[in-house]
């Protein structure tokens, strides 16, 4: 548009009026994807939600109790008894600062003292606001303001990005896919005007993705491949290389400032890629500077040799390297990602949560609805243009594909591409069709103008039809699926009215109210952050990973008989375990089901001692009824969870609801290591107490059983003992 | 009744120590105005040393223990009985018998071996671990000429309880198991046995105990602090171990346990501590000797010892003798103080200070302190320039650096005044 040619609508220039719509649209959008995800507000309440949230929240209430350097150098007594976790090192602390700056801004710039869960609770939603701004940047880069509207308002209400960012998920996923979207729009920007303010910039949110999300390693690889990518095709430009070394420089010794990052950067086979491409870039820059310096048959004796030269020197010294162990290897969850049966059989702690199974196909339709089919068609687009910009939509695109069908997780890195080459389609389709610019020319025929205007109207109303159909599939999903904080759980009562099952916050807070504060829990991992967040216990081990064996020790002791399990108790010490059965309401989710997983991990590292056949019948059969196996019914786990349940049967045989089992009333379970302390109205969580040692020194069994049968024996027999030591 | 009215006169009477004792009796075939002379002999032990003696038949209807949870009594004396009978048995029985102990009652039981025990309390004994022999099972012994079996100083079990016995000993005696709070204070002589058939060889059905497995007096020390003594005959009873088994020695207190930096003194009994850190852990124990505290000071080859532990000890320290102290203000020097000074292994994590002191005829020490050793915060390492091998890559970086800097001065100025000296 030239200056002179300005159109103007009631005397106000059209750009204002344009930007005052974008401003307005923008609001709009805004406002859609963050009362969108105010659902599980409105249905439940104010809460965290689910597990690792509520460690976030733990740490960030840390954070504004205490100062940044304590949080920096915060060694956490209260998880991985008696471990202890280095909480500050092993953290990504972006969510964290990100929410105490606020605070801390919210309460001293503008004294209004908000509670911080609250704005734990809400940051996800704001945080998806900016996601989509960031999201029409990028996508107004790839082709127009047009496509960078429609791909704003994708982002903003699309169900794959929503299940990590309704309000109160309050997880790293929520600020870190804002950042993915900034650092990609940054990244393209410099990219494209090789300005070095604009690498900077990249580097920045690099920096700052870092601090939130171990998912950094995504833009760590997919850059470098980005420009990897041109540089095979003979793109290769100083632009180029000023925003890739830029970033590169700046980027990784920012994200050595991470304490839990450190020196992977140079160390890791994950960042190898970034450092190889930074390396071969040098390489290609000389090579361009040397090509403008010799004649043409010299510089390609000149490439032949370098290349076979550096290749080797590359491939040799990596594999050295990683031999040597200067390198870390690979871990098991990028194994994962080639082969998704590895983690099945190597690491059953990766394969025990369900976030890392394999997608299911009708997911990807569910997550993204109409976008998944609109999705080839912006990436053939892509292919029509190919600029630099598109090829990193293709790259992108066709690698995040293949990784979300291998982990449920990465649906969500997914969703944002689909969004923008759906817009990007879509904008494209509507260019050509809402195009009515030829019903003024009166070139054509009325016949021509009326089939193409007939056409027009079928393809536009189908698609506003689609686009309607979207936003409301969206809203389905996200208020029926995505807004259960999974604490609260909901249900019906027998007349249909909504009921809300509120076990877990019953239990914590019974823990909360009636142990010693530094009682230790011990429970499955799954219920460590929560026992740690809402009940304040010491537990042993908890969504953090970190240590194998310790989880594998937890294992053993649910899977074992009694007497075992006991020294493991005690050597623990262990005050409390906790368990969740769901067999009183039908609740699938118990650990129970999970008991496997326990048995199978701690068959990991006690192959002699537990073995996962002696869990099944004869025939294969997993189960808990009267033919359930020895091992089983002699299990910690099975006893606990079945521990007066015959009482609500009235003595008769019980009938496990979530396994559709009776068990006999002849099988109901004897405890002699624990107490029972405490078990929630509907059963779903049944705290016990371990048994101090006996006051006399007989074995806690006999010291149990002593007194409850009145058999009298008359006749002095010599009781069979081992002589005295 | 003058001997009952004479109880109750004589409770009124202040005693040596306070407490009430119960004194449980075969009241079937002894008549209180003509007591036996066994149960006058502990009738005036127990008045010479407690507030209250109240003595009590196992038929009596008013034999009282508990008044709801809490025992009203702190001593039970159980003697023989010829029926086996228990009136109270709501009172009496084996199950409130173990209760006692955990409620620190300490209990001696008498045996005899011409009468049988209560089912409750022969169960109760079992339960710990002791097995008395059978109603007409004897201890004999027919190395000696009157088969009766010489109990010496070769016969202890436990020099901590008795220090000396020259016994010619006829009746009951007991095999136990291998119960690790059972203190065998008395054993049989290696060549004595004990049988209740006189004809036939013996073999292991007809004899109860062989040997130095067959015990005569045995112990039992609760971790709560209480103790069992069971006796096979009122001849063994004897002021030395009577004073052993109703507590009045060999009772250990830790009188304080602390544990702070050597270079913060002043700060007791942190929970949070460095890795690395130099430490000092102190304790102070008395003991119980003639019903006061005194300084406990552990025996020659013996020691008092910590382990410093997360799951596994990483230290495991003798603590060395520090003096007697008062473990009152301007009291008396009554504790015996031991320290240990070490340096805290370079491993983050929960650590426990655990003192454990389980020694046979003495009461229990145990203590356990859980506090976190944490990692070097960021700022506690040594700077870049203090590790000499650093200077190595310092320097280097400052080379690049000014290498850099000539570079560009020479590429700006020098080189490019070369170029236009060409071109010109």
């Amino acid at each position: 548009m030239t200056s002179t040619t300005k159109l103007k609508v009631l005397g106000i220039n059209i750009e204002t009026i344009k930007l005052l719509l974008q401003v307005i649209i923008f609001i709009s959008i805004a406002g859609a994807s963050i009362s969108s995800r105010l659902f599980s507000v409105i249905r439940f309440e104010s809460i965290i939600h689910e597990f690792d949230p509520w460690f976030n929240f733990r740490a960030t209430k840390y954070l504004v109790n205490h100062s940044f350097y304590d949080f920096l150098n915060w060694f956490d007594d209260r998880t991985w008894y008696p471990l202890g976790r280095v909480t500050g090192g092993t953290l990504y602390p972006g969510l964290m600062v990100t929410s105490g700056v606020i605070w801390h801004t919210l309460r001293d710039w503008f004294g209004l003292p908000i509670d911080i869960r609250n704005i734990c609770v809400l940051l996800a939603p704001a945080f998806s606001g900016l996601t989509a701004i960031f999201t029409y940047f990028l996508t107004t880069e790839m082709k127009d303001s047009n496509a960078g509207l429609l791909a704003a308002i994708f982002m903003g209400i699309a169900p794959g990005y929503i299940s990590r960012s309704v309000a109160g998920s309050y997880d790293n996923e929520a600020i870190a896919i804002t950042l993915l979207m900034a650092t990609f729009y940054f990244w393209i920007k410099s990219m494209k005007i090789g300005s070095v303010f604009y690498g900077t910039l990249t580097a920045l949110f690099y920096f700052y993705m870092v601090s939130a999300w171990g998912g950094y390693v995504f833009i760590t690889n997919l850059i470098p491949l980005h420009v990897f990518v041109l540089l095979l095709m003979g793109r290769y430009n100083h632009k180029l290389y000023t925003a890739y070394n830029t970033w590169y420089a700046i980027g990784t010794l920012a994200s050595m400032q991470i304490p839990f990052v450190g020196f992977l950067p140079i160390r890791s086979n994950d960042h190898m890629a970034a450092l190889g491409v930074f390396g071969l870039i040098q390489l290609v820059a000389f090579g361009d500077y040397i090509k403008s310096r010799i004649p043409e048959k010299q510089f390609k004796t000149f490439l032949t040799v370098s290349m076979i030269l550096i290749a080797g020197l590359g491939i040799g010294g990596l594999i050295g390297l990683t031999a040597l162990g200067w390198i870390a290897p690979w871990t098991g969850r990028f194994y994962s990602l080639w082969d998704t049966s590895y983690a099945k059989i190597h690491i059953p702690i990766i394969a025990s949560v369900s976030e890392h199974q394999p997608t299911a196909w009708p997911a990807f339709f569910f997550d993204t609805s109409m976008l998944i089919w609109l999705f080839p068609v912006g990436v053939y687009l892509c292919f029509q243009d190919l600029k630099d910009e598109h090829l990193f939509v293709i790259i992108y695109g066709v690698l995040c594909s293949y990784f979300a069908g291998v982990m449920v997780r990465l649906m969500l890195t997914l969703t944002p591409i689909i969004c923008v080459s759906a817009a990007i389609a879509i904008s494209k389709l509507f260019d050509v069709y809402l195009d009515l610019s030829e019903f003024w020319h009166s070139s054509s025929s009325t016949r021509t103008k009326l089939f193409t205007g007939l056409s027009k109207l079928l393809v536009l109303s189908s698609f506003t039809y689609y686009l309607f159909f979207f936003v409301y599939h969206c809203t389905w999903v996200t208020s029926n699926a995505y807004s259960s904080p999974s604490v609260v759980l909901a249900s019906k009562n027998p007349d249909g009215s909504p009921a809300i099952i509120d076990d877990y916050r019953e239990a914590y807070y019974w823990l909360r109210m009636n142990t010693a504060e530094d009682a230790k829990v011990m429970s499955w991992w799954d219920y460590g952050y929560q026992i740690g967040g809402m009940a304040d216990r010491t537990t042993l081990v908890d969504n953090n990973t970190w240590n194998n064996t310790h989880i594998a020790t937890v294992g053993k002791a649910m899977c074992s008989s009694e007497e075992v399990a006991y020294d493991i108790l005690k050597q623990h010490d262990v005050d409390y375990v906790l368990i969740i059965f769901g067999g009183v309401i039908g609740f699938s989710g118990d650990d129970i089901n999970k008991f496997l997983w326990m048995i199978r991990i701690s068959e990991g590292i006690w192959p002699d001692e537990i073995h996962e056949r002696d869990y099944f019948t004869e025939r294969g059969e997993y189960r808990v009824d009267g033919q359930a196996p020895k091992a089983m019914q002699e299990s910690l786990m099975y006893k606990m969870s079945y521990y007066r349940f015959h009482e609500l049967f009235m003595g008769r045989d019980a009938v496990d609801r979530v396994r559709n089992q009776q068990i006999p009333i002849q099988n109901a379970p004897e405890l002699s290591v624990l107490d029972e302390v405490f078990t929630s109205t509907n059963w779903i969580v049944r705290i016990y107490k371990v048994k101090d040692a006996d006051n006399l020194g007989r074995d806690l069994k006999k010291a149990s059983a002593f007194g409850k049968n009145s058999k009298k024996t008359r006749i002095a027999k010599k009781p069979k003992i081992d002589l005295r030591e | 009744m003058i001997f009952q009215r004479l109880i109750l006169l004589l409770s009124l009477v202040w005693a040596v120590i306070g407490g009430t004792s119960l004194i449980i009796y075969d009241s079937e075939s002894i008549d209180l105005d003509h007591p036996t002379p066994e149960l006058l002999k502990i009738v005036r032990y127990s008045e010479s040393k407690f507030n209250q003696t109240v003595v009590r038949g196992y038929t009596d209807d008013d034999l009282k223990i508990f008044i709801g949870e809490e025992s009203i009594v702190d001593k039970i004396f159980i003697l023989p009985t010829t029926s086996k009978k228990i009136l109270n048995k709501k009172e009496l029985n084996k199950v409130n018998l173990v209760k006692l102990l955990e409620k620190n009652v300490d209990i001696v039981v008498v045996g005899d071996h011409e009468k049988n025990y209560p089912e409750d309390i022969k169960d109760f004994l079992n339960e710990v671990g002791i097995y008395p022999s059978p109603k007409g099972y004897k201890l004999v012994d027919h190395f000696n000429s009157d088969d009766k079996v010489k109990l010496t100083k070769q016969n202890i079990g436990c020099s901590r309880i008795l220090s000396s016995i020259d016994k010619v000993y006829d009746g009951q005696s007991a095999i136990i198991d291998n119960n690790e709070n059972l203190i065998p204070i008395v054993k049989a002589s290696s060549t004595s046995f004990s049988t209740n058939d006189n004809v036939n060889s013996i073999d292991n059905d007809n004899t109860w105990g062989i040997g130095e497995q067959s015990f005569v007096v045995v112990g039992l020390q609760s971790l709560s602090g209480s103790r069992l003594t069971w006796f096979g005959s009122y001849d063994l009873i004897d002021e030395e171990i009577l004073s052993w088994s109703l507590g009045f020695r060999n009772i250990l207190k830790l009188q304080f346990v602390q544990h702070h930096k050597e270079s913060e003194p002043s700060k007791l009994d942190g929970t949070l501590y460095r890795v690395s850190d130099q430490v000092i852990y102190t304790i102070g124990v008395s003991e119980l000797a003639d019903n006061e505290w005194k300084p406990y000071e552990v025996e020659e080859g013996d020691a008092l010892q910590l382990s410093f532990k997360m799951l596994d000890p990483y230290q495991r320290l003798n603590l060395q003798p520090l003096g007697k102290v008062s473990s009152t203000e301007d009291g008396p020097l009554d504790t015996f103080a031991y320290f240990v000074n070490f340096t805290i292994p370079d491993q983050h994590g929960m650590f426990t200070f655990e003192l454990d002191h389980k020694r046979s005829g003495l009461s229990y020490l145990s203590d356990k302190k859980v506090v976190a050793v944490r990692h070097l915060a960021n700022d506690e390492f040594k700077r870049s320039w203090e590790i000499t091998n650093a200077w190595y890559y310092i320097a280097s970086a400052m080379f690049v650096v000014v290498g850099w800097l000539i570079f560009v001065v020479n590429f700006i100025y020098v080189s490019r005044d070369d170029s236009q000296r060409k071109n010109i």
